[in-house]
């Protein structure tokens, strides 16, 4: 299993080398590409731009400028931002924990969903509340997270007025507050998810119910309840790891809009802004992050295949 | 399966734990009422992007100067009418040749981090703008005028000018006015821009980078009995009805966002349980040309677009009658002309000018570059010009690229050009239609506007000023580098219970003496 991890995480620098090169020409060549007349505002002359372009070194060649980046990338330093007067390592690391709390708690609410949902909607499939159940759970795929994240504001803010003091705080600032202000974005984000996932629940744990080992459990004289939640529950689980997975990226992708809805000083806004303002060190600062998150959130649900099921080994 | 043995839990059973979780949620839900301790007294404002530089000499943005301003003070400020009031400086004379302009400043004014406000700071804080290693976007301002300051005692300052310049106290009142501590700026040196410290009535207490700036009241602060709030949150919220709906739901007491829907703005002026303030100055639209490019360098065409454009239909319609369909340049301010509205919607005479143009013998398509968040607008515009004879396609531009294409020539022909007043004409007008302007992105180039613009800018003499701006109002408009269609004034939406707000003569809302009567 170490050679397998290892092996794992040599393929993380070519991908990282791949698509930095890659957001690198890309933001590079994009459309109204040079970004130092924009940083300087309106009050600034081509002039002005010209020499702030030579400080930035942006008037270098697209690959000395990229050698260089990687230069300073082996002393971990990833330079400093255009746009705000802060080092991208600081940017970056102010964050992440929005962004992490952001997506673990909506993880969290649509696991709480999926799984009984899912496991409902299977077992009582031939009944009128599993049929509405699933119905529910397709027309949740098809609300954007956006739109709902305006429909949960105009409910328990305008209309509730449950939300009056939900500004953004940090957990170690106040750990109710943060949860105040987290809800409605999870509850954004997640729901898409929980509904996709009890989708997937349900398919996997009719298949799981399909199983000759659950026709010899129940043989054994086996209560159904076991049956259900030790034997098909655990083989049901495995697809949804898999999605989780590979939902991951996705789901860092939702949060962009979501954090912008939102308010929240996340890593998909920091992204979103860098992008717009064409601020090139946040941008391959970020991508190289979530390059990261990528391949070590996949490498996990790799590994989490063999706690679910000790028969797949890594070689 | 089933056969690892399962890990204790410390006696919390896992039905317990996501019942616990549950509960935590649920109460922090159904309990938000008990506000922040930190929010007590505190105003709270929408913005509509997070703060870049709370440096005001560098990178300081439309959205960090209200903040800016509760930090800082300038050496001057304007009222509604542009006329100048005393902050930092207290009186101010222009010597009898207009080269050389005094301030007598504020004794007794310290800095938040203690250090004492005097004219050496203030000669300080020039020299910093006009060295070229700070980097400072303002130093066109005052290159090749400012040629030298003295400090002739502790509270006196002298700018010795190469010729006069009236506009240099307009200059006073925005971001180059702001008097910076060099002491802080010493100490922080580039994070300057993250660590604010100014003379004004509130002190920076910290910024959540992508959420909010807080600031909070400065207690030793020279006219603090002025000063209700405690202090004041500024949120970031780049979804304009995302804003008005935190608004409505009590969550803050003051939007002063840019681009607000039209139709929310009109929700809310019908709606007795808020206010509507608007700015005392209006901000301008216009299509831009760039004039010695092909086929725009022709005026026929260029006044046909001016004539073919209904006005009132883009007001009505898109702005939902909130502003004015206008054609000119000046709104507001000593300089305005009041018996002036720019040219009306005419579509006979603008198909004449079509045909006086060689455009009528070949007309080729004409791409307008329009802004993403304007579509309806730019449509619109199409279906106007349409109706003269043109053939108009319509490409989109993202806000942050069209400013740079434009002045870089990349874009011939774009809709809107939006620009918000100064305190003093010149400071737009120059820099725009003076064929030396740094910002005439239209190579707009008349000898006439040149010699009047200069004119009015080397004299303190307010008739001849006025006299000259108006002038070159008429002719910038009927050469039409830029085609104006509309002005408006930004909107401020607040709970009744909020005090105090005022707008800049610039646009730029003036929060400080602003508080929430409980």
């Amino acid at each position: 299993m170490w050679r397998y991890m290892v092996r794992r995480l040599l393929v993380l620098i070519p991908t990282v080398f791949a698509v930095t090169l890659g957001i690198f020409v890309l933001m590079r060549t994009a459309v109204g590409g040079d970004p130092t007349l924009y940083l300087m505002g309106h009050e600034a002359t081509l002039a002005q731009a010209a020499a702030a372009r030579a400080r930035l070194g942006l008037n270098q060649p697209v690959f000395v400028q990229y050698v260089d980046w990687l230069g300073r990338l082996g002393a971990l330093d990833l330079g400093r931002s255009f746009d705000y007067p802060i080092d991208v390592r600081s940017a970056l690391a102010g964050r992440i924990p929005a962004t992490l709390e952001l997506t673990a708690l909506s993880t969290f609410l649509a696991l709480c969903v999926a799984v009984p949902a899912g496991i409902f909607t299977a077992i009582a499939r031939h009944t009128r509340a599993g049929r509405a159940l699933s119905a529910v759970t397709v027309a949740g795929i098809c609300v954007p997270n956006f739109w709902l994240g305006m429909l949960l504001i105009y409910l328990f803010s305008v209309k509730l007025h449950w939300m009056e003091h939900s500004a953004y705080v940090s957990v170690g600032e106040n750990w109710r507050q943060n949860l105040v202000s987290m809800i409605l974005p999870a509850i954004s984000l997640g729901a898409w998810y929980s509904a996709a996932w009890a989708r997937y629940v349900r398919s996997a744990f009719l298949d799981a119910l399909d199983g000759d080992y659950i026709r010899v459990a129940r043989a054994k004289g086996l209560l159904e309840r076991t049956v259900v939640y030790k034997h098909a529950l655990r083989n049901a689980m495995i697809p949804l790891v898999t999605i989780i997975g590979e939902n991951i990226p996705f789901m860092l992708a939702g949060a962009v809009i979501v954090e912008v809805v939102f308010s929240l000083p996340g890593l998909g806004r920091l992204f979103s802004d860098a992008i717009q303002s064409r601020d090139y060190p946040i941008v391959q600062g970020t991508v190289l992050l979530l390059t990261g998150v990528v391949v070590l959130s996949n490498l996990t649900v790799d590994l989490t295949y063999g706690v679910l099921d000790p028969r797949i080994k890594y070689d | 399966m089933g056969t690892r043995p399962r890990r204790a839990r410390g006696g919390v059973t896992r039905r317990q734990l996501l019942a616990a979780a549950g509960g935590g949620v649920a109460a922090a839900m159904l309990g938000p009422g008990r506000a922040r301790a930190q929010e007590a007294g505190f105003l709270r404002v929408a913005r509509g992007a997070d703060a870049r530089s709370l440096d005001p000499h560098i990178n300081a943005r439309l959205y960090d100067r209200p903040v800016c301003y509760t930090l800082y003070e300038p050496l001057l400020d304007a009222d509604a009418h542009g006329n100048f009031i005393p902050k930092l400086a207290t009186s101010w004379e222009v010597g009898s040749t207009g080269l050389v302009i005094t301030f007598h400043l504020r004794p007794n004014v310290v800095f938040h981090d203690g250090t004492p406000f005097t004219a050496d700071v203030v000669k300080w804080n020039m020299e910093r703008i006009l060295d070229p290693a700070t980097g400072s976007e303002h130093r066109t301002r005052f290159e090749g005028i400012v040629q030298g300051i003295q400090t002739p005692d502790k509270y006196t300052v002298q700018y010795y000018l190469t010729r006069p310049y009236p506009p240099f106290f307009s200059e006073m009142t925005d971001r180059p006015g702001l008097m910076v501590s060099p002491a802080a700026v010493q100490k922080y040196g580039k994070d300057f821009g993250r660590n604010p410290v100014g003379t004004g009535p509130f002190r920076f207490q910290e910024w959540v980078l992508g959420n909010r700036v807080v600031v909070q009241r400065n207690e030793q602060y020279w006219n603090r009995a002025k000063i209700q709030s405690t202090g004041i949150i500024f949120t970031d919220f780049e979804e304009p009805a995302v804003a008005d709906a935190r608004l409505r739901g009590g969550e803050l007491d003051l939007v002063t966002i840019e681009g607000l829907p039209a139709d929310d703005l009109l929700a809310f002026q019908k709606d007795p349980t808020y206010r509507v303030i608007q700015s005392p100055a209006y901000r301008w639209e216009a299509i831009e040309m760039k004039v010695d490019t092909p086929p725009f360098d022709n005026l026929a065409l260029r006044q046909a677009m001016m004539y073919g454009l209904n006005r009132q239909q883009i007001r009505d319609v898109i702005y939902r009658g909130f502003g004015q369909a206008t054609g000119k340049i000046f709104h507001e301010g000593w300089w305005a002309d009041p018996s002036y509205n720019g040219p009306a919607f005419d579509l006979t005479m603008a198909r004449q000018k079509l045909k006086e143009s060689d455009y009528a013998a070949r007309p080729v398509p004409l791409t307008l570059y329009v802004l993403e968040s304007d579509v309806p607008l730019g449509e619109m515009v199409q279906a106007q010009l349409q109706a003269v004879g043109f053939t108009i396609n319509i490409r989109l531009v993202s806000e942050r690229d069209q400013y740079p294409m434009v002045l870089q020539g990349q874009i011939p022909f774009t809709i809107p050009a939006d620009w918000t007043p100064r305190v003093d004409p010149h400071g737009l007008a120059y820099i725009l239609w003076d064929s030396k302007g740094y910002a005439n992105s239209s190579h707009y180039k008349n000898p006439q506007v040149d010699k009047l613009l200069d004119d009015a800018a080397a004299t303190y003499d307010r008739a001849a000023r006025t006299k000259a701006y108006r002038e070159a109002e008429r002719l910038i408009v009927n050469d039409a580098s830029y085609i104006f269609y509309y002005a408006s004034p930004d909107p401020a939406i607040m709970r009744p219970q909020v005090q105090g707000f005022t707008y800049g003569f610039d646009l730029i809302p003036r929060v400080s003496e602003t508080w929430v009567k409980s």
